[in-house]
């Protein structure tokens, strides 16, 4: 007797490039599977090989003893299927959207009466049925998709990434909508990004490179990292110590947790402060640390990165200094009535991370894009290095970098001439230019790559050209806008390493996340709720507020869901 | 300053010419549609096709109908054997025009009595058939015009400028002004609206450059390309189709650089309004089609009603169309240019600098 889902043999290639190499496996139902891995690991394309939406190179799957590209129309009512993106009508209404999804998988009028009572009961949309879709928010649109994808009662239930850009609450909730509708025959196939995400299911696939590195429970993997996790404490400069530890040889992944550094360290020998080496200060302590998935996801990649930026190398330090670099003065953007940031309050030193947090919608990227001049303020003033973005607009963004959300660099240039138009736009020109040009190019090994097309460019290196575009002509402010949404863990300590690099000398920079590994991160932060600062303060400053019985040691996440249900709370009485 | 704005321009230049595909785009149309318009948007009426009625079989219809048949005029001519023949050549568009000769034609010519001749015309297309009737009638009454008069010629028409009245002598010209026109409203109306498709032009107002800067940055590109096109559809008007050039060439091209900038100042603001290239397509075809009907081309503006006169008078085509024809067939004077030059340099004042607002608009 197979399991339920057998795929045995899969390969998938697209136009001589490999999307799945040699994938077996068999999953039975009744489980939630984490589908892990880097963005272009091939987690979508499984997906919809599995969904039969593509046909295999060579290898089969099959569904419950059928094969799927054999008996497809068969197998399509017992799969449910949420896509990535565009898997609902926008300019449908919420209860629109359920009845052609209905429709679609032949649920009968009487039938889809109750199924709909207990969706919208189920995904709290009750209030909202006349509602476009297009119009919800975006935690509330993928519970929507997810509603969707329920409908018909299917067998198998494959989820392409629902939690990416969503908040951590909305995601919190959605993890408990799958849970709770788990039935005993029910297998879910839920794909991420985020490591955390994975650590709840008790069975993963890890994919990397079109390759299965990994099936099983997630514990397996962090069990083996057990007695080789730290954090250090009483470190004063965790930046400069986290550069000089990442070089170390028994180090292998650290990351700034608030003030502490959370290191992993190689297998053998028993991790002790002497091993390190002189680290120059008397205070430290070494704390034995819980493995994550995360720790095992980069043994298992084993790709170990350097601490050192180059790119920082090339920054000339500046005077070290308590001048405010940033401020935002009573920023206020309305619509007609709606109030999108409402006096909205900070400073940035000098050499500082400043995080901007909070939930999609609630104002970061408002308050984000005035600071920036993309947005008029309706009242309040934004400075940068002290001059009013009002007033000065292209003297103040010269001290500019900006890096988008989305990739933004030009696709019909190539590599080399996307450089040479940032370092125009900002002021280089003749020897400058080429030579900044150069140590770009060498710093990124972008040399095989100059001449591509900027859409046809790997995910890692159109990261980098765009983190090169920002930072070219040197600005002493960097604004990052949600900079690792959707990259590969290693790709994110990568950047990070430049973005701590260039912090140490003496870049300010601002952030906006929803990621909260990211925000530990900042030196300092504004948690933005309904377009008004609900908290502010260091990372530390944050979590010790909120521990209490319940949470000894709550972590970035417990914070922001905390910070935000408190908030509502205020609200509603 | 200077450095930003050519390095704005090279990156134009370069995203609209990063193809082959792009560049024929850009090259092949203009000119296709220069010989599109030129062929198939005769002005004139030739090749007629003509139905005959003849009741009659004497000698006098045989030689008139034999003038028809040497006329340059009248290509096709069909015999008709009954009204009901006559009828359907009518009804199915097989002519617009039919002539019925009464049985005793030869005879009253003969007799030198009066004698009568039908012309019928098909209304729906009434100003083809106006001319093609004009044209029967002139052969019909040369042909009954007693044969001993003496040949006078009470009038003489002369044509300025146009000695054949060739229709093409009126279309280049014009071309030239309407397709530079729709060129240079289309390409800065897609070169932001694909900005915003592709999340760069965040990245560019986040630049230090100013709005001037990126008002310059974006016209100049645009205006490259279009006289790089309107020379193109200059060398096809006089070499292939051997249209008298025959005013001041550099003023042809100062007119043509002014006339750009008014209308890729339209381009822009389009551009600034539009989220998609898409919509920024749509919002060129909303603009175009008026600009060319209120421009004169197709209709005397001095025809239109009084309120599209005026309006006619924020048509930059309106007053470049004038100035082009000029300068081709009439070696047009400096004041006589200037006079239709202002205008347009006042509608490109306007257009540039609403963009220009509107820009800054958005940025600051």
């Amino acid at each position: 007797m197979s399991a339920f889902v057998e795929i045995r043999h899969l390969h998938k290639e697209f136009q001589g490039h490999t999307a799945i190499n040699d994938l077996s496996v068999s999953l039975e139902g009744g489980q939630i599977v984490g589908l892990v891995g880097p963005d272009g690991a091939g987690k979508t394309t499984l997906i919809r090989l599995i969904n039969g939406l593509l046909k295999p190179t060579s290898g089969s799957i099959s569904i419950d003893g059928a094969d799927i590209s054999a008996e497809r129309k068969k197998l399509k009512d017992i799969i449910g299927y949420m896509p990535q993106k565009f898997g609902l009508y926008e300019d449908l209404t919420v209860i629109e959207n359920l009845r052609l999804h209905a429709k679609l998988h032949n649920v009968s009028e009487s039938e889809q009466k109750i199924q709909f009572k207990k969706m919208l009961e189920f995904t709290d949309l009750t209030r909202f049925t006349e509602r476009l879709a297009g119009a919800l928010s975006g935690g509330m649109k993928q519970k929507l998709g997810l509603a969707c994808s329920l409908l018909g009662h299917p067998r198998l239930l494959l989820l392409d990434e629902p939690g990416v850009g969503v908040d951590p609450i909305s995601r919190q909730e959605l993890w408990r909508m799958v849970n709770e509708l788990l039935r005993d025959d029910v297998l879910v196939l839920w794909s991420t990004s985020y490591l955390d995400e994975a650590e709840l299911c008790k069975n993963v696939l890890l994919l990397n490179e079109s390759k299965l590195l990994f099936s099983g429970d997630p514990k397996e993997l962090t069990q083996k990292l057990d007695g080789r996790v730290y954090f250090l404490k009483g470190v004063s400069d965790r930046r400069q110590m986290l550069s000089r530890l990442l070089d170390h040889p028994n180090v292998i992944d650290g990351v700034i947790q608030g003030s502490l550094l959370r290191l992993v360290f190689k297998e053998g020998e028993m991790p002790s402060l002497k091993m390190l080496g002189d680290l120059g200060n008397d205070d430290l302590e070494l704390v034995s640390a819980t493995p994550r998935f995360e720790d095992a996801f980069m043994e298992i990649l084993g790709s170990k990165i350097s601490g050192h930026s180059v790119l920082a190398n090339r920054l000339s330090e500046l005077p070290k200094s308590e001048t405010i670099t940033v401020r935002a003065q009573g920023l206020v953007k309305r619509y007609g009535n709606f109030t999108a940031a409402d006096h909205i309050d900070f400073e940035i030193k000098q050499g500082e991370i400043f995080g901007l947090l909070g939930p999609n919608g609630a104002g970061k990227s408002t308050t984000f894009k005035m600071l920036c001049g993309l947005l008029k303020p309706t009242e309040g003033n934004a400075f940068i290095k002290g001059i009013d973005l009002k007033k000065n607009g292209p003297k103040a963004r010269q001290h500019l970098g900006y890096m988008a959300q989305k990739f933004s660099q030009y696709d019909g240039l190539s590599l080399l001439q996307n450089l040479q138009f940032f370092a125009g736009i900002y002021g280089l020109k003749g020897k400058e230019l080429k030579t900044e040009i150069e140590t770009i190019v060498s710093i990124f090994h972008f040399e095989p790559y100059l001449n591509m097309e900027t859409e046809k460019l790997p995910l890692g290196i159109k990261q980098c050209l765009a983190l090169s575009c920002a930072v070219m002509h040197k600005p002493p402010v960097l604004f990052l806008d949600e900079p690792t949404s959707g990259v590969a863990p290693v790709m994110r300590r990568e950047f990070w390493n430049h973005i701590n690099g260039m912090v140490s000398k003496g870049t300010t920079v601002l952030v906006t996340t929803h990621f909260m590994d990211e925000a530990e991160y900042c030196d300092r932060m504004a948690m933005i709720y309904r377009g008004k600062t609900i908290a502010m303060g260091t990372p530390d400053e944050l979590k010790r507020k909120m521990q209490d019985e319940e949470h000894p040691n709550p972590s970035m996440s417990d914070v922001f869901i905390r910070l935000v249900e408190e908030s509502d709370m205020e609200v509603s009485t | 300053m200077w450095n930003r704005i050519r390095t704005l321009i090279i990156k134009e230049l370069r995203i609209l010419l990063r193809d082959k595909k792009t560049r024929i785009i850009i090259m092949v149309p203009p000119i296709m549609q220069l010989f599109l318009f030129t062929f198939a948007c005769t002005l004139e009426v030739k090749n007629i096709s003509l139905g005959i009625l003849n009741y009659d079989f004497g000698y006098e219809s045989r030689e008139l109908i034999r003038r028809f048949e040497y006329s340059p005029y009248f290509k096709k001519i069909t015999f008709l054997k009954s009204l009901k023949e006559q009828q359907d050549f009518l009804d199915s568009q097989k002519g617009i025009i039919t002539l019925t000769i009464p049985n005793d034609f030869s005879r009253c010519i003969g007799n030198g009595d009066q004698t009568k001749i039908q012309l019928l015309t098909d209304g729906r297309k009434s100003s083809s058939s106006q001319i093609a009737s004009g044209y029967a009638s002139s052969i019909i009454s040369t042909y009954l015009q007693p044969e001993n008069a003496i040949q006078t010629e009470p009038m003489r028409v002369r044509n300025w400028f146009n000695p054949n009245l060739d229709y093409r002598y009126f279309t280049l010209p014009s071309l030239v002004g309407i397709l530079c026109m729709i060129m240079g409203i289309m390409i800065p109306a897609l070169s932001i609206a694909r900005e915003r498709e592709f999340n760069t032009y965040d990245q560019i107002l986040v630049s230090p450059l100013s709005t001037l800067e990126l008002l310059i940055g974006k016209t100049v590109p645009s205006l490259i390309i279009g006289l790089f096109q309107a020379t193109l559809m200059i060398c096809a008007a006089v070499f292939i189709f051997r249209i008298p050039f025959t005013g001041n060439l550099f003023l042809f091209y100062l007119s043509i650089i002014i006339f750009m900038t008014s209308v890729i100042g339209i381009g822009l603001f389009i551009s600034s309004l539009c989220r998609t290239q898409q919509q920024a397509i749509l919002g060129v075809f909303v603009v175009c089609v008026p600009a060319v009907l209120l421009s004169g081309y197709a209709t005397p503006v001095e025809n239109m009603p009084q309120c599209f006169q005026y309006l006619s008078t924020v048509d930059p085509l309106r007053f470049f169309l004038v100035i082009s024809r000029g300068i081709f067939l009439k070696s047009m004077t400096f004041s006589n240019i200037m006079e239709n030059l202002i205008p347009i340099i006042g509608i490109a004042f306007f257009t540039l600098g609403f963009a220009g607002w509107f820009f800054k608009k958005k940025l600051d």
